[in-house]
């Protein structure tokens, strides 16, 4: 009698998992609360360094998917219990399962950037974040502003609901500065006469090519760094965004206009993940991310045997860092299971 | 005989009093600014004086603000102080009706069942009632010793009593409290003891002298006991000016001078040396600030009253308080904590030195647009931008020439600086922004911040102009049609600032606005008793995780009911509940601009052209 | 240092270095101790960037930080005095500084080390005038004690 494994979101990291777990021969049930696949990662439209998109990723590792794998859509997990040796997990729509493992990749949420009400996202127009730009990427329509003008200057600013205790954020995102310039690389692809600026507080190129990227960034496309932090943005009668930052390199306070500003919204802790670890009873920790047994050793496993966590639901990950984690939890838990 | 030696603990002990008082006193108002002595000479003889009668009685004597705190309370405090009074007053009127109508030596009335201990019918009794005197002076002596039970159960059971929590009192403080405590059981002794021996008593002492008779020599215990009963008077009386009794003659002076306007809450001064005395240590403001329940006990209105008394500057005591004014709405003698603090930070802050000579180049820049409405963000308004453009809609729907003062920036109002006790550096920024606000020749002044509001109002001259608060404006608004509103389905809590409500007295204003478009739910702490945010511009010295602790308790207050929006009036309380993200929280401009309906003309405009 | 070595190769100017050996860091110390978030400063900027007095003037608390941390505090004084304390800057900062009480305590620090500076003067001048050799027998009207006396000037 196989062995069934259930993988709670269907996300890269869900997906890789199952994928990996269906080919050392165990029975996968993946459950997503959406009606499709993906997570976060289907609106993306280019993934540094290959610079797919987002589909193409997902189609990729869906490829490697065996038929065999059920997935249940629309359905979120609402319960966790531990029955002895083996699990019985349940949705909110009264399905159920029993599984002798089950592997948590539920991701993140993204910061909703209306809680920085100074930033000015959902109250000034030309204020998006960067999945906003993302998807107006992937949608393959002009860059222009809500006034249907191409922006003369483009904002980024970094750090948007990250490192920042006003939020009860500390932690970084980690791959927001990557992005960040990989946008802003982008923006300057589309509107080549658009000067773009990058507001940042550090510049967190720690990847393999991140260090080339940034000085391709600044190299070929002009893209103008300016170390500060905004602390408000306000709007002029054209509806341009004027933002108020110190350039603390110089060591004095600017101010400039530009036609769009976007906000690097970081990653989050989902509530619905924490209040299935909180049914759990997993130990609470301050940035509110799943907490692994031994983050350097064991960093796919948790407090209970048997559970088994993969992706940026423990933490900020990039697209590799999560393939690579969902990889190292399949063969935790196929270690699990084999014994 | 009218004379025992037993006396003289109690005369000597009044007499030093008295004495002590008089040097006091005298001192402190003659340290008094002669402006203020000259109010004070003119309400001898002014229509104050019934005032001020009329508040000793209520609130000296029957403790009404202590009854409408908690009823148990109120009768322990009412007890001793009336109980005590008729006592006194009733004592002289019957040593005099004994004596004869003869003038007695003061502590004649009080040891008169020494002096006067058998069955006497006064003259007066005999078309009266007999034993009349006999039966109240019981009565009254029974009237405080339950004061006395109650006050011994208060120490062990409060929460009888509404507080979760009383003063530490210390050394002088216990001396005073335990004399006070024992002066009537042993009145009460004495006079049984003395009843038991001669049967002159009322039904409290003859009772209980009888039924002691049975077992104790009470002829050899009386004597002692009137020596008792003395040396108690006497030592509370010597102690008395350095302990909390000290409120009890301060107290009337200071109602007296409060009524006769002078202005409480200005430290150092000898105005506030009578409000620091008048402190009786009730306790009752240290279940009601805010900060205890996030571990900080010190700061308490009590102790930093005690701190000042005894000259302990303490900056920690000083700093550390939220000036949200709930002690001062608790306080039973109405001691202005606010002020006195403010004034403690003037004294602490002294080595501040303000330069903002760089603000006068603003004078040059004549952009101001002339307008009917001048809206003044202020410093927080910035940073709640959904609030500021909300008021600009509604600005614009309701047709209003109006000009946004300090779109580009702005200067601080100057409150901040006058919170941390700099009222001087305050004034230049004062100075700066009226000049500005006055030359937009506007008939009204509006703005978003209560802390704006309240500077404006109070410490800003701006002839000619009405200075009213976003929230009182758009209720203004709304009276004179100028703004159509729709109402929605939403049930929200609105929470009182603490410088709006507490701090300028607007309460209904906004709640008028608000049940126009939503369901407003009522809540425990709301209006006078309104908690604080934990943002407080007024504290400065506490942390982010400590306010956030009193932010969160307050929310949790505030939440009961479960409404879909928190609605504040503060872009200040804005930003600190928002934080905790864990209710939706918005301004009642942002839910007034979104409740607009097309205005009443225009609709009918449009109606007809649809024809 | 030989007197060789003040003629030979490159010196940098005194005025441009920051010389931390020689810089006084316990003023950073005191503030430090009396508001210890100080410590979690990373030099965003966002202080600076919402400052209301930034907009008018030079002030910035980014760099107030940065200097009282160097050391540099010969100037600092001047630029405390430009806050307005709004409280802006504590509103937005992403560490949780106490930015406020920072401002007062290093008004505080500061004041308190001028103090002391012109007590510790006074000190000298008067213990200066003293015969070294006769201890606690002071020389007050010495001629050289009155020429220094008359001619601040000639002093440090």
């Amino acid at each position: 009698m196989r062995k069934h494994v259930v993988v709670i979101g269907a996300g890269p990291a869900g997906l890789e998992t199952s994928a990996i777990l269906a080919k050392l021969g165990f029975k996968v049930t993946l459950v997503e609360k959406e009606e499709i696949a993906g997570g976060h990662l289907k609106k993306w439209h280019a993934l540094f360094p290959t610079l797919i998109s987002g589909h193409h990723a997902i189609d990729a590792i869906i490829s490697g998917l065996s038929e065999e794998v059920r997935i249940q859509f629309g359905t979120k997990v609402t319960g966790l219990e531990v029955v002895n040796d083996y699990f019985t997990i349940s949705g909110h729509n009264g399905w159920q399962e029993k599984a002798d493992a089950v592997v948590i990749t539920t991701g993140f949420q993204l910061f909703d950037a209306h809680r920085k009400e100074e930033y000015g996202y959902g109250i000034y127009e030309n204020v998006i974040t960067s999945a906003d730009l993302e998807e107006l990427f992937a949608s393959g329509k002009e860059l222009v502003n809500r006034q249907g003008n191409k922006p003369g200057r483009v904002g980024f600013v970094h750090c948007v609901g990250s490192r920042d205790e006003k939020v009860n954020n500390l932690h970084c995102s980690k791959v927001c500065c990557i992005t960040a310039v990989k946008q802003a690389i982008e923006v300057k692809q589309l509107l080549p006469d658009a000067e773009v600026f990058c507001f940042y507080m550090d510049l967190r190129m720690f990847g393999r090519h991140y260090e080339d990227l940034y000085k391709e960034a600044q190299e070929k496309y002009n893209i103008q760094f300016i170390r500060g932090r905004l602390s408000e943005s306000a709007e002029d009668i054209d509806g341009n965004i004027v933002v108020k930052v110190e350039d603390t390199l110089l060591g004095k306070p600017l101010r400039l206009k530009v036609g769009l500003l976007v906000l690097m919204a970081g990653m989050e802790p989902h509530p619905d993940t924490q209040s299935l670890t909180t049914k759990l009873g997993f130990k609470k920790v301050p940035d509110r991310f799943i907490q692994p047994l031994d983050e350097l050793l064991l960093a796919n496993c948790t407090e209970i045997p048997g559970v088994f966590i993969a992706g940026a639901c423990s933490g900020p990950k990039s697209v590799s860092d999560t393939l690579s984690d969902a990889r190292s939890a399949a063969l935790a838990v196929a270690g699990y299971l084999k014994l | 005989m009218t004379f025992d030696l037993f006396v003289l603990p109690f005369f000597f002990g009044l007499l030093f009093l008295i004495c002590v008082l008089v040097v006091k006193y005298s001192r402190w108002i003659a340290l008094m600014d002669a402006s203020d002595r000259v109010k004070a000479g003119m309400a001898l003889f002014s229509y104050s004086l019934l005032k001020t009668a009329k508040e000793i009685f209520m609130e000296s004597l029957l403790h009404h603000r202590m009854f409408k705190r908690n009823p148990l309370l109120g009768f322990m405090h009412m007890s001793f102080a009336l109980g005590w009074f008729l006592l006194i007053v009733m004592g002289n009127i019957e040593s005099r009706i004994y004596s004869g109508g003869h003038i007695n030596p003061p502590y004649y009335p009080i040891f008169l069942k020494f002096f006067i201990h058998d069955k006497r019918v006064l003259p007066f009794e005999i078309f009266t009632l007999p034993g009349f005197f006999r039966f109240m002076m019981d009565l009254l002596l029974l009237f405080v010793l339950s004061g006395l039970v109650l006050a011994l159960f208060k120490r062990t059971r409060s929460r009888w009593f509404g507080l979760k929590r009383t003063t530490e009192h210390n050394g002088l403080d216990k001396w005073a409290i335990t004399s006070l405590w024992l002066i009537f059981p042993m009145r009460l002794l004495a006079e049984s003891f003395t009843a038991g021996i001669y049967q002159g008593g009322g039904f409290l002492t003859n009772t209980l002298g009888s039924f002691l008779a049975a077992f104790l020599p009470e002829k050899y215990l009386a004597y002692p006991a009137w020596w008792a009963y003395s040396t108690m008077l006497g030592v509370f009386f010597v102690t008395l000016p350095w302990s909390r009794f000290m409120h009890i003659p301060t107290e009337i002076i200071l109602i007296f001078l409060r009524n006769a306007g002078i202005e409480p809450g200005k430290y150092p001064g000898s105005f506030s040396e009578i409000e620091l005395r008048s402190c009786p240590r009730c306790g009752v403001c240290i279940d009601v600030c805010q900060m205890n329940a996030a571990g900080q006990t010190g700061s308490t209105a009590v102790y930093f009253i005690r701190s000042l008394r005894e000259k302990r500057t303490d900056v920690q005591l000083n700093s550390n308080c939220m000036m949200c004014g709930r002690c001062l709405e608790a306080c039973p003698v109405g001691i202005d904590t606010l002020g006195l603090r403010v004034g403690a930070r003037g004294v602490d802050n002294q080595f501040i030195e303000s330069d903002f000579n760089y603000l006068l180049k603003q004078h040059e820049i004549e952009n101001e647009k002339k307008a009917e409405v001048v809206y003044f963000a202020g410093c927080m308004g910035h940073l709640t931008p959904g609030v500021t453009r909300a008021m600009v809609q509604i600005f614009e729907k309701a047709d209003i020439n109006f000009t946004f003062l300090d779109e580009a920036g702005s200067i601080c109002c100057g409150r901040p600086l006058k919170l941390a006790g700099l009222q001087e550096a305050a004034t230049k920024l004062i100075a700066e922004n009226t000049t500005k606000i006055q030359k937009t020749g506007a008939e009204i002044l509006v703005t978003t911040c209560p802390i704006c509001y309240k500077v404006f109002n109070n410490d800003y001259q701006l002839d000619g102009m009405q200075v009213m608060h976003h929230s009182v404006y758009i209720d203004y608004l709304v009276k004179e049609g100028k703004l159509l509103l729709q109402p929605t389905e939403l049930q929200v809590v609105y929470h009182d600032p603490c410088e709006l409500g507490r701090g300028s007295g607007i309460y209904e204003q906004p709640r008028n606005v608000l049940k126009q478009i939503t369901e407003v739910a009522n809540i425990k702490e709301e209006r006078l008793n309104s908690l604080c945010c934990g943002g407080s511009i007024g504290d400065l010295l506490m942390n982010a995780t400590q306010r956030n602790i009193i932010r969160d308790n307050a929310l949790e207050i505030l939440c009961e009911p479960q409404p879909d929006v928190l609605v504040t009036a503060c872009p200040l309380c804005k930003k600190s509940f928002s934080s905790a993200n864990s209710v939706v929280v918005k301004d009642i401009a942002e839910l007034v601009a979104e409740s607009i309906t097309i205005p009443g003309n225009k609709a009918k405009i449009i109606a007809f052209a649809e024809q | 240092m030989g007197k060789s070595a003040k003629n030979f190769g490159y010196t940098v100017t005194r005025d441009r270095q920051i010389n931390f050996d020689a810089n006084n860091q316990d003023i950073c110390k005191i503030v430090t101790k009396a508001e210890p978030t100080l410590n979690l400063c990373i030099s965003c900027g966002s202080c600076a960037a919402t400052c209301s007095a930034g907009q008018f003037t030079d002030f910035s608390l980014r760099q107030v930080i940065l200097l009282l941390r160097r050391g540099e505090t010969k100037d600092l004084n001047k630029e405390v005095s430009k806050c307005m304390l709004c409280g802006k800057c504590q509103l937005v900062c992403p560490r949780n500084v106490s930015t406020r009480n920072l401002i007062i305590q290093i008004s505080k620090a500061l004041y308190e080390n001028k103090m002391s500076l012109l007590h510790l003067e006074n000190r000298k001048l008067i213990t200066e005038n003293c015969n070294p050799e006769m201890p606690g027998e002071g020389k007050f009207f010495s001629p050289k004690a009155n020429s220094k006396i008359l001619n601040p000037e000639q002093q440090q």
